[in-house]
């Protein structure tokens, strides 16, 4: 094994702070929108709308993130764990492949679940997934630019539209569903936090986005501004699936499609949760290509290879299987991201990366590349 | 996987090397001239030997030393041959051949007279219609210039017509084409340099550009990617095309090809490059990004709010024409209920009698639309019309009423085929042509999933594209600010200040030059 020292930049593209916030957002919000008003309503009811607020802390991945890569400028943490806790941190590293791909898997099987369960109940989920899965690796094998860029020319408009949909369903909102607020106290909100707080822990990945960045002193501030915006875009989303759906809100698998599917415009614009599925398609798209990415980035440093672009087909069938095994069913799957999930996703995605901080700054390991190289 | 590779690396090499069957021209005629007129005469002669259109013509100057014009029939410019260089040459009073080099310099009003040293360019300047003067005792000859070929007229390009702007097109000179140019842009900066492609055609290539306003990385890649080709005949600019693109592979255009002149001048000063290739009238610039092909040449010359409108109606004309069918089959088939009530026992109604499911339905009628066109395309012009009323009568007719096909996939159809005439640039039809089919069939197998996949897909094809280093989707993806108001809408004139970060050449026009009553006047 040829690992020491990583072979240093096997990712050639470079992408704007703006464009690796962008990504980071709609890794976050991209699940949430369209599921997390179910989670979070059952536990926090109609004051579920705070819940992000309060999940929001769990942003603080991010800055771990940074600060790890502003001490080991240009290297993912699959390159610096090692470099920090030696054979040790080897495994660590391992253990991030492992994670991603687990990851990755989940929302390969959130997504293939929604569209199994909704639209092709006869299609066989293999196929449902591995046509995203292979899409995914083909944005993956264009490298992190075709990623970035595929999301952005997709997602910007997606998001658009939904607004606009959901602005329409303004004839249904009830806003005297809000009240009262706060009525059994904080304790459900921060119950109903735990399941968003995952999706916001996953702004870590900036670990694997972050060398790459063109523009590093705007990572920081843009990060910001991804969290923030996360933050708006559920509340919002919350709001509005309090506004029609009330205390109900948990009684939908998918309160977004509930939402839309009440309006009607003219008589003539009704149904039309299908089209919202297409967009959401977009988002998810983003999302999957994301954790692909890393899960394919992450075994070619790990494995010290010279490219990363082979592997993405390999991978992508492996996460197929995975998603497969990786729950019985989407209630499981639900059940799992609303509970153990939650130190799952935290452990490796604060905890680890702050041990790993200390460490570093008590034994005193720093990058060897220099800033000026990553851009 | 390797040993693959190593196979295609060895052929790729047998090929481009020197391979002893291609006779290469020229390269064995790098032999001087010699002063006597008889042995020039001979080797002339075996060079030309069964060409019948290559006319050798002796006379003698001044009466007294011997001279042979050597030209081809109908591609030398007669009259002024006679007038200019056969008249002051036999009436000329020479009598030593040491005169020879200064009545010619001097006396013999021919413009574009330059001598010849070698065998080869001989050859080569009456291979291309220059008449060539040989003299008896003069060490090398004189390339006359005075060819004159056909050519038809400066007419208004059929693709791409407009009703204001210029009505100029390309024609097939390249020469002809490089004045066009040049009458547009008066400038010294306006560089074009000639290269020669094709081993038997030896097809003149100008590469255009303006020297400050180019970018230079883009102009090195486009030379260099022009003199790796070696071929044995460029006959268009598309020869040239597929020779230098970044993904041969791709359905989608990457170099503009437009007949316009004013585009190709408006490219120009945008910092881009052009190339003209002899005998098309097709001018390729480049890089291209995407948003380019749905602009059409008039968009800068009206109004701006009318342009945006327009562009943006051409938008989502664009996207009907690839998604038209699809979208209708998706719905119908997967989710019927996003349609409303009425109109869905409408549809089915109207799909009562049809044997066919609605896949397969728009599967054929697409496809009996693309016959049309092209046997309408292909057809001579006076029975092109037949194929019209024939295809309205029976598919918007007739197979309606015997319950063939539905009404509503007719619509569709139609509408699809409106859309895509409105894509102004046709290479880009030609891609949306050929994408439509994958893509009906996903949605047809997998309604809603399969449509948006399809378009996922198509996206990061278009991600992943580059155009001489330019990414494809430009200003959209990476999003350049600066940029969209010229892609997403079209600023008014004095507004563009900026020329596209291509070029290193920042400013296009200096700034506030917004009009109104209080500019200019008393200030």
């Amino acid at each position: 094994m040829k690992m020491k020292g990583g072979t240093g930049m096997i990712e050639r593209g470079r992408i704007s702070a703006g464009q690796m916030a962008l990504i980071l957002y709609v890794g976050c919000v991209g699940v949430k929108i369209l599921t997390a008003p179910h989670l979070a309503a059952k536990w926090a009811g109609r004051d579920m709308w705070l819940t992000p607020l309060v999940a929001a802390v769990s942003g603080v991945s991010f800055y771990v993130a940074l600060k790890l890569h502003r001490r080991f400028p240009g290297e993912t943490i699959i390159q610096y764990s090692p470099r920090i806790l030696g054979w040790f941190g080897k495994g660590i590293a391992l253990l991030y492949w492992i994670v991603y791909i687990h990851a990755c898997s989940f929302v390969i099987r959130y997504y293939a679940d929604l569209v199994n369960g909704v639209f092709l109940p006869e299609t066989p989920p293999a196929v449902v997934m591995g046509g995203m899965a292979l899409v995914c690796a083909a944005a993956v094998r264009g490298g992190l630019e075709t990623i970035v860029r595929s999301a952005q020319f997709l997602t910007v408009p997606a998001f658009a539209i939904l607004v606009i949909f959901t602005v329409l369903s303004s004839t249904e909102w009830d806003v005297e569903n809000l009240f009262p607020i706060l009525e059994r106290g904080i304790g459900p909100v921060v119950r109903g936090a735990v399941n968003p707080s995952i999706w916001f822990s996953e702004y870590f990945l900036a670990a694997f986005l972050l060398p790459y960045v063109k523009e590093q002193d705007k990572a920081g501030r843009w990060g910001a501004v991804a969290i923030v915006g996360s933050i708006l875009t559920l509340t919002v989303f919350d709001l509005i699936s309090v506004f029609v759906l009330g205390n109900q809100s948990a009684t939908f698998l998918y309160p977004l499609f509930e939402t839309v599917r009440l309006i009607s415009l003219a008589g003539f614009f009704e149904h039309i949760d299908a089209f919202i599925l297409a967009m959401w398609l977009t988002i998810i798209f983003a999302k999957i290509c994301l954790f692909q990415y890393v899960a394919v980035l992450g075994s070619a440093q790990w494995l010290g290879l010279s490219d990363y672009k082979p592997l993405s087909l390999p991978i992508a069938f492996i996460l197929v299987a995975v998603s497969i095994w990786t729950a019985p069913n989407l209630s499981f799957l639900n059940r799992f991201l609303d509970g153990e999930g939650v130190f799952y996703s935290h452990l490796v995605q604060v905890v680890i990366p702050l041990g790993l901080l200390a460490v570093a700054g008590i034994r005193k390991v720093k990058g060897t590349r220099e800033e000026g190289n990553a851009s | 996987m390797s040993r693959f590779r190593g196979f295609r690396k060895r052929r790729k090499r047998k090929n481009s090397g020197n391979d002893p069957d291609i006779p290469s021209t020229g390269e064995d005629l790098q032999v001087t001239l010699h002063p006597e007129l008889e042995k020039n005469r001979r080797v002339m002669k075996d060079m030309f030997e069964r060409c019948c259109d290559v006319t050798f013509r002796p006379f003698r100057i001044g009466k007294k030393i011997e001279a042979e014009i050597v030209y081809i029939d109908n591609m030398a410019d007669i009259e002024e041959l006679n007038d200019h260089a056969l008249a002051p040459l036999m009436k000329a009073s020479l009598t030593h051949p040491e005169e020879i080099e200064r009545f010619l310099r001097e006396e013999l009003p021919v413009v574009s007279a330059k001598p010849v040293q070698t065998f080869d360019e001989c050859v080569k300047q009456v291979v291309a219609g220059d008449p060539v003067l040989f003299i008896d005792g003069w060490d090398r000859a004189l390339n006359l210039g005075l060819r004159k070929w056909e050519k038809r007229g400066v007419t208004e390009p059929e693709s791409e017509p407009v009703i204001r702007g210029s009505k100029e097109g390309f024609i097939e000179s390249a020469l002809s084409n490089t004045s066009l140019l040049r009458r547009r842009i008066q400038s010294p900066q306006f560089k074009m340099e000639e290269m020669r492609l094709g081993r038997y055609t030896q097809t003149r290539v100008i590469v255009a550009y303006i020297e400050g306003v180019v970018n230079e990385g883009v102009l090195d890649e486009v030379k260099r990617r022009l003199e790796r080709i070696d071929i044995d005949g460029v006959l268009e600019s598309g020869y040239i095309e597929e020779l230098i693109e970044d993904n041969p592979y791709s359905p989608f255009p990457q170099i503009n090809v437009t007949e316009r002149v004013d585009t190709v001048a408006a490219d120009l000063l945008s910092g881009r490059v052009a190339i003209i290739t002899d005998g098309s009238p097709g001018v390729m610039t480049m890089p291209l990004n995407f948003p380019t092909l749905l602009q059409a040449a008039e968009d800068y010359y009206v109004r701006f709010t009318y342009a945006t409108a327009v562009r943006w109606l051409r938008y989502l004309l664009f996207f009907f024409s690839l998604t038209a069918p699809s979208f209708y089959v998706a719905t119908i088939t997967f989710h019927p209920e996003a349609v409303p009530t009425e109109q869905l026992f409408n549809f089915a109604a109207a799909r009562e009698k049809i044997p066919l499911p609605t896949f397969i339905e728009a599967l054929l009628m697409e496809i009996a639309f693309e016959a049309l066109r092209e046997a309408g395309l292909r057809l001579p012009k006076i029975v092109g019309p037949a194929v019209s009323i024939v295809g309205a009568l029976i598919i918007g007719e007739a197979a309606v009423t015997a319950g063939l096909v539905s009404a509503p996939v007719v619509i569709v159809v139609a509408i699809t085929g409106i859309a895509s005439f409105s894509i102004p640039r046709y290479a880009l039809g030609f891609t949306m042509r050929v994408l439509r089919f994958p893509l009906l069939i996903l949605s047809g197998s997998f309604g809603m999933v399969g449509f948006s996949l399809g378009l996922i897909a198509l996206v990061v094809h278009l991600a992943t594209l580059r155009s001489f280093g330019a990414p494809y989707l430009a200003p959209l993806a990476p999003f350049r600010s600066q940029e969209l108001k010229d892609a997403l809408w079209r600023s008014p004139r004095w507004k563009m200040d900026q020329r596209p970060r291509l070029s290193p050449n920042e400013y296009r026009q200096s700034p506030d030059q917004k009009p109104g009553p209080e500019q200019g006047g008393e200030r």
